[in-house]
């Protein structure tokens, strides 16, 4: 599903991110402007270092940029204090990482209700939430399995239940099948195409897996901090 | 409630998963809530055996001697006769009893038994003014006294010595080179503040002693009692003018006989054993401090060994204070279970203490709840350091540590 154009969530002008200073300066982002429409399917590609990463980190509010103006929902993220944008983070956004960044001491469901724990929601309800997410990424019966008694495909879908257990506006995914391999990451990629269509979620993910961006709605392709060109994907045949 | 129920059942969790290291870091605390709870313990034992013997040693008393100064530095000079008794009795106000005395080392010998004992020359009036009385036999008569009958009562240590099981009272001892007949058995005191057995003793006419054993008419100790406990200063003070005057002591003339207030020695060895125990007790907190000191240490490897769950529980909505209170209830937990810990450690150290030294066990409730509240304290201060690194950390940085 293609958003409307004119519902943009993310409106990002301008945007600079630079690391050290003098001649040892790095400019991962360049100034890049970019608005994200209301739930879209997003990739972000570009080889090593082209600033792809940095932009979701940004997007994330895990990174906070040097310059220019990322707006989520309307709201200017630029300047936000610590606080602000973690309380931003847990209300609007769920993260999948390429690693899992699972806990792995906790469960499955443990892990799924993790986001709810720091909202202060009650037990019960917390529970009956996390079982519902594992059902929507198929692992309602692994519950109780600790990550490493799940393989890595199963431990993406956790992390994913985790990431949308809150029922975020925006998904971001950075490199989820990075670590997979490919059965399993086709499998993840029909997950989070179907979470992005069934519920509208927004999802902004980054790949450098061309054949991964079929399940994608659109690509912006990165080169030395800018963006070049988006591509808009053709319906997979 | 939920964030501060869920850091401690994950605090619990960590501990469980390190447990060893848990236990090794409240080590530190329990040491030192321990060591600080058997001090004070001990200290305030003493203290409290101080003030026991305190309350039992006599009267409202003033004891005068010729010389000044203690032990080997004490000086030589002329003794009392009976009339310095008698003049202090008819001009000092509130001097109730004085018991002119004359205290000889002497040895005693009953059957194959001896023993070196020290007896007192002394009229009844002393028995009243030390608050002691016979457990057994009775006191010499006022015949006895006069005449110097060779008469004696004797303390329960040297009956002990030379008699045992046997019945002491009606036996015929010898004292020194003459021999006296045992009428009674001083009711046992035990030893003093000072360490001194007081039943280590005999008693026998000031008379007798003088005419027998000395030799001689000379007094070398006046007890005396006033009537009550404010008149002391006034009586001690009087007496001093008095006996200055009699010995012909001029305006610039140092004293040569001294005028001890037994309550005011007791108080002072009672004020050293306090501030004592204060010292010990600081000496011991300083123990907690290491401990603590321990805790920052460890919680600090554990924020580095954690970092990037730390950096996952942020992205999945955790805030500064979520992580801040995970690690303070983790570093609390530690050290309140050592304080715990401490507590029965130092309560156990005390009492087997006061048993080994002999002294009341006491248990000071405000210093052991303290030392708890203090241990956890010492925990979330400690723990402060490093649960704010934690809670500080970018989370992209920790997301990216390995």
């Amino acid at each position: 599903m293609i958003g409307r154009e004119d519902d943009v969530v993310i409106r990002i002008r301008g945007l600079r991110r630079v690391y050290g200073r003098g001649d040892a300066e790095v400019r991962a982002l360049d100034g890049v402007d970019l608005d994200i429409p209301r739930g879209i399917f997003l990739t972000l590609m570009g080889p090593s270092g082209s600033g792809k990463s940095t932009l979701l980190n940004a997007i994330g509010l895990l990174d906070v940029p040097t310059a220019g103006s990322l707006a989520i929902e309307g709201r200017e993220m630029v300047g936000l204090s610590r606080r602000e944008r973690a309380l931003a983070r847990r209300e609007r956004l769920g993260f999948v990482f390429q690693g899992f960044n699972l806990l792995m001491r906790s469960t499955a469901l443990q892990n799924v209700e993790l986001p709810l724990v720091y909202r202060g929601v009650g037990r019960a309800e917390r529970r009956r939430r996390s079982l519902e997410a594992l059902a929507a990424v198929g692992l309602a019966d692994r519950a109780d399995h600790l990550p490493n008694e799940l393989s890595g495909g199963q431990q993406q879908r956790v992390a994913i239940a985790r990431a949308i257990v809150g029922e975020p506006e925006i998904l971001l995914a950075d490199e989820p099948t990075g670590n997979l391999d490919t059965v399993m990451s086709h499998e993840v990629m029909q997950l989070l195409r179907r979470l992005n269509s069934e519920r509208g979620i927004t999802v902004v993910m980054v790949s450098h897996e061309p054949e991964m961006t079929v399940y994608t709605d659109r690509i912006a392709h990165f080169r030395d901090g800018r963006l070049e060109n988006i591509e808009t994907v053709k319906e997979a045949a | 409630m939920n964030v501060l129920t869920n850091a401690l059942a994950i605090a619990a969790s960590e501990l469980r998963r390190n447990l060893g290291r848990a236990l090794l870091t409240a080590l530190g605390v329990l040491i030192g809530v321990g060591a600080v709870i058997t001090m004070v313990g001990i200290g305030e034992g003493a203290t409290a055996s101080i003030e026991e013997d305190l309350s039992s040693i006599g009267r409202n008393m003033l004891i005068l001697n010729p010389g000044t100064g203690r032990g080997q530095l004490r000086t030589q000079a002329p003794p009392f006769d009976l009339r310095d008794a008698d003049a202090i009795a008819a001009r000092v106000p509130y001097v109730e009893l004085t018991a002119p005395t004359t205290t000889v080392p002497v040895l005693a010998a009953y059957g194959g038994e001896e023993v070196l004992t020290k007896v007192y020359g002394a009229p009844n009036a002393w028995f009243a003014i030390m608050d002691r009385d016979v457990a057994q036999g009775r006191l010499p008569t006022e015949a006895e006294q006069r005449s110097g009958a060779g008469v004696c009562v004797i303390g329960e240590t040297v009956r002990q010595s030379l008699f045992g099981g046997e019945n002491a009272v009606g036996a015929r001892i010898r004292v020194a080179d003459t021999s006296c007949q045992v009428i009674g058995v001083i009711a046992a005191k035990g030893a003093n503040t000072m360490g001194i057995d007081e039943d280590d003793v005999m008693v026998a006419p000031l008379t007798t002693v003088q005419r027998r054993i000395v030799g001689s008419t000379d007094v070398t100790g006046i007890f005396l009692s006033v009537d009550a406990p404010e008149h002391i200063e006034e009586a001690k003070a009087q007496t001093l003018a008095l006996m200055r005057e009699r010995r012909h002591i001029g305006p610039r003339g140092s004293d040569d006989f001294s005028i001890t207030d037994t309550r005011e020695v007791a108080t002072m060895v009672s004020g050293i054993t306090s501030l004592l125990t204060a010292f010990l007790g600081a000496v011991a907190g300083v123990s907690l401090l290491v401990g603590g000191i321990g805790i920052m240490n460890i919680m600090l490897v554990s924020v580095t060994e954690r970092t990037r769950e730390i950096g996952i529980r942020m992205s999945v909505g955790a805030l500064e204070g979520d992580v801040l209170t995970q690690f303070l209830v983790e570093a609390g937990l530690i050290s309140t279970l050592g304080g715990i810990a401490g507590v029965a450690t130092g309560l156990l150290g005390g009492f087997v203490g006061a048993r080994a030294l002999g002294v009341i066990f006491t248990v000071n409730a405000p210093v052991t709840l303290g030392a708890v509240a203090f241990s956890a304290l010492v925990g979330v201060v400690f723990g402060f350091y490093p649960a704010r690194r934690a809670a500080h950390m970018e989370p992209i940085d920790a997301l990216r540590h390995h």
